[in-house]
């Protein structure tokens, strides 16, 4: 396969391309669902073939196809180069830079594809039966995923590498009823690691905990509405990493000046007891990645550091526009999807602080758990948060569940009235699209965080 | 070798390995997309793709493999994939048989031959139309794409069924950005079968519009307790989450559809009509057969607010013990690309909410108070529930009948279920929205809470 992406590369570059890589890419999935005992898919996907990009100017060109015969390729490649000239955006040449070669696997002890399938399937029953602990679970579900990737990737500084990266994940959720009522809790275990990440874990406990909070949540009451002290759980905390200030530090955002972020290198941001990293090399994080999707390994990126703007992540494209290096964020969803600016794991460090000393101290307020979804505003800042449930906080004590609430606000305004941080630090997984589609495997996260936050909910 | 053959020897191969029954979902298709980055073409792309969906039944075990397919090689091995899974699977209590060939009963999809044959050239025009449109009103296009495909899905299985489905798909997504202090941003969307339907001039000045408008937007101060209208295409989306949800019989089966034993029963307001309609020529799935090769049909699922059906594919119509009613869906609205990688799931083919007789402007004309929504960040809805609070990126408020501006990052605060109950007034203004085709809808019971 090296020597026909090695010729791609070389009809690229002769047809008049300044910048030019070909990625093959074969992935292997394997998906399990039992809900209510019953299986409802057992599927094995396989998705393979070839994208070109051909960069002309500051525009590209891109042709993929799932045919990998001599010829194909030698089309496409010309067709990159013809759709690159059609494009009429300036930019700044990617400078050339040392060819990377090598081959490296992916990091798991034991590699799930080494495991029987029978072993899993028995697994997910498993965990859809332990959720059935009353009359009131209405739903049961079970799911197991597990994917390899592998790239091989030539380009014109003359790298030629070969990488895979596999995950992992496990999901449990229950919806309850009662009296007319539904309510749902889920429960994910995920990450690059094989089956050693779910050995660590009971399952049936895990099974058990997510139908029992399924059914505290039908006693929820509705959350309070406005401005409210917060403490955001590590899955909010996260989001708001993530959607925001991660976001907005993505460098094709700064480079067309669309962040809210821009040009505040060096400026507080944030209360000092606030650092936010991008960490691709986080181990077993389940973003975290070899190399991204260009041949650039992956590095630890600090966004914010004791609440001052650092700096932004960047590809190779971006990075020549600011002259700086890529710092191994250029993502795509596969060969067949755009390359993007994209996060891995990102994440705010540990504070000093418990969450019993956070709690104590609150009046009135919520305490999140969990998110539904989130979504970016790099033009405006504006940050919002679906939290799957929380807590109401009485008299520095956690009183009574809440249902699904709505947090809202300003990013930086929010930050800068973060007043504990907490002392742990744990990572969610997630599917990040950047605006409604190319969709990629991230992580984020953070401590328990407490500040000023709008909320609302019904 | 074509994908049509790669999928007959398939299905020969899983019968070798044992399958009692066996169907391949074939997709063959081609992709051309223009990209926008900061007013200029960014990216030009054409793709071409073919890929297999192999389901083996062996008795009532079921399981599926898909797979890109370069060769009759990769199809093989993708159905002895499946033919080994199966094996391993726990039979299903109910579910035996895939569908047996039916004579359609609707009109094959639409099918644009403008986009069969489009160059990409074309599209770059459009894109540069849409772009100048906006940048005329003095507002930057950050990014957006528009999107042409063609698609053909071919079902087939050892009941001697065999069906194709001819398909176009138009997708457009553009963001627009109002400069300043505070900037203000636009966003725009658009999917169709029919490349007609996307007008560039008009997308580009109505994102340029938004824009314009959000950068002035203000932060509402207290609460809004009126009627609160939401445009199509955050209204789509809602419903996606709450009533297609409710409406599927996997949800059903599953016991998690709040609408579960509601058949015959009132769900919405009288004036609410939904109709599943795969022979609408503007929904971008419209198919005269779903992508399990069952003839689609029209109908009635909510009837003058009363709940009349659910939608089944196969598996859920054997849990049920009713005939499959046409909606096993593989396909996506947005894109085309690699969809035998996408799980059947039962769900609607195209969603039509019978639309009023007014326009929104003398909706407006007729508010005393209310809010009309433009622009949601992200508008879901609990499915279990219908509860909602979401953040506003554009909305105006009216007061006396005419619109006295715009607030930005107020929550709407209320209940979807609750609120197809309350409808004030559906408008006239119908437009394709993912799986749906439907109107802007005032509702009452909602309220829009301030960020001061």
């Amino acid at each position: 396969m090296e020597d026909e992406l090695r010729k791609a590369v070389r009809i690229m570059q002769d047809s008049g391309a300044e910048f030019c890589d070909a990625r093959y890419q074969e992935s292997r999935t394997l998906s399990i669902m039992v809900s209510n005992h019953e299986l409802r898919n057992m599927s094995n996907g396989r998705l393979a073939g070839i994208g070109l990009r051909a960069r002309i100017g500051g525009s590209w060109g891109f042709a993929a196809s799932a045919s990998i015969d001599r010829k194909s390729i030698e089309e496409m490649a010309r067709k990159a180069v013809r759709a690159a000239k059609a494009g009429d955006c300036p930019g700044t040449p990617i400078p050339e830079q040392p060819a990377r070669t090598g081959s490296f696997r992916a990091k798991a002890r034991i590699p799930p594809a080494s495991v029987p399938t029978e072993e899993k399937l028995a697994m997910v029953k498993d965990l859809d039966e332990a959720q059935k602990i009353s009359d009131k679970i209405a739903n049961t579900n079970a799911i197991y995923a597990e994917s390899l990737r592998t790239t091989v990737l030539t380009n014109s500084f003359g790298s030629s590498l070969r990488w895979e990266d596999g995950r992992i994940r496990l999901i449990a959720n229950t919806v309850a009823a009662d009296a007319g009522r539904m309510e749902a809790y889920r429960e994910s275990i995920a990450g690059t690691r094989g089956m050693e990440l779910l050995q660590k874990y009971d399952l049936a406990e895990v099974g058990v905990r997510t139908a029992k909070e399924a059914i505290v949540q039908l006693g929820a009451v509705k959350p309070p509405s406005g401005m409210v002290t917060c403490i955001t759980d590590p899955e909010i905390t996260g989001l708001l990493a993530h959607e925001v200030m991660g976001h907005a530090s993505e460098g094709d955002e700064i480079v067309k000046r669309r962040s809210f972020l821009t040009d505040q290198v060096g400026k507080v941001v944030a209360n000092e007891q606030i650092t936010m990293v991008d960490d691709g090399t986080l181990e077993g994080g389940y973003g975290s990645i070899t190399f991204d999707d260009e041949g650039t390994p992956s590095s630890r990126t600090v966004i914010i550091e004791d609440g001052v703007y650092r700096g932004y992540m960047h590809d190779l494209e971006t990075g020549a526009e600011m002259g700086v290096p890529s710092t191994g964020n250029g993502r795509a969803q596969d060969f067949g999807r755009r390359m993007w600016v994209r996060m891995t794991n990102t994440f705010f460090e540990a504070g000093d602080w418990t969450l019993e000393e956070m709690v104590e101290d609150v009046k009135f307020g919520i305490l999140t758990d969990k998110f539904i979804n989130g979504m970016e505003d790099p033009v405006g800042g504006g940050f919002e948060a679906k939290a799957h449930r929380g807590f109401l906080i009485e008299n520095g004590k956690v009183t009574k569940p809440l249902r699904a609430i709505t947090l809202t606000g300003k990013a930086l305004d929010i930050l800068k009235t973060t007043d504990a941080v907490g002392k742990k630090v744990s990572h969610d997984a997630g599917s990040c699209g950047k605006g409604t589609e190319d969709y990629v495997p991230v992580s984020s996260g953070g401590p328990y965080c407490r500040s000023k936050i709008i909320a609302g909910g019904d | 070798m074509d994908i049509i053959e790669m999928a007959r020897r398939a299905l020969e191969t899983a019968v070798r390995e044992g399958a009692t029954q066996a169907e391949a979902f074939a997709v063959d298709s081609v992709t051309r997309s223009v990209y926008v980055d900061d007013d200029r073409i960014k990216i030009v792309e054409e793709k071409e793709d073919q890929g297999l969906a192999v389901r083996v039944l062996k008795g009532r075990k079921l399981a599926q493999a898909s797979s890109a397919c370069a060769s009759v090689e990769d199809a093989e091995a993708c159905a002895r994939t499946a033919a080994s899974l199966a094996d391993r699977s726990p039979s299903s209590r109910t579910y035996d048989r895939f569908p047996s060939p039916a004579k359609a009963v609707l009109a094959a999809a639409p099918r644009d031959k403008r986009i069969e044959h489009l160059d990409v050239g074309e599209l770059v025009e459009l894109v540069k139309s849409t772009v100048g449109a906006a940048t005329d009103r003095g507002v930057k296009v950050p990014r957006g794409v528009l999107r042409a495909a063609s698609t053909t899905t071919t079902v087939m299985n050892t009941n001697d069924l065999e069906v194709t489905n001819l398909g176009t798909l138009v997708f457009a997504g553009y963001d627009a950005m109002a400069p300043g202090a505070s900037p203000g941003e636009g966003v725009g969307n658009l999917n169709s079968p029919w490349l007609k339907d996307y007008d560039p001039v008009r997308m580009g000045g109505d994102i340029a519009r938004q824009a314009l408008q959000a950068r002035e937007a203000k932060a509402l101060e207290g609460s809004i307790k009126a009627p609160v209208m939401i445009a199509p295409g955050e209204l789509g989306e809602m419903l996606s989450y709450s009533a297609a949800f409710a409406l599927s019989a996997e949800s059903v089966n599953k016991k998690r559809s709040p609408w579960a034993a509601k058949l015959g029963e009132s769900v919405a307001s009288a004036a609410i009509d939904i109709v599943d309609d795969p022979s609408d020529p503007r929904g971008a799935l419209s198919a005269a057969y779903d992508d399990e090769g069952v003839p689609t049909t029209v109908k009635k699922v909510v009837e003058n607010g009363v709940l009349r059906t659910f939608l089944y594919d196969s598996y859920n119509s054997s849990v049920a013990a009713m005939p499959p009613s046409g909606n096993g869906m593989r396909r996506g609205t947005h894109d085309a690309l690699f969809m035998f990688q996408n799980s059947l799931a039962c769900r609607p083919v195209n969603l039509v909410l019978k639309p009023g007789r007014r326009g929104p402007e003398e909706i407006i004309a007729s508010m005393d108070e209310g809010v009309v929504v433009e622009k949601f960040a992200f508008p879901t809805v609990n499915p279990y529930t219908g509860a909602f609070a979401l953040e506003t990126r554009l909305a105006h408020v009216v007061r006396r009948g005419s619109i006295e501006g715009q607030i930005k990052h107020a929550l709407i605060v209320g209940n979807m279920y609750e609120g197809l109950k309350n409808v004030v007034e559906i408008a006239n203004d119908s437009r394709t929205v993912g799986d749906m085709i439907l109107p802007s809808v005032a509702f009452n019971g909602f309220e829009a809470v301030g960020s001061k």
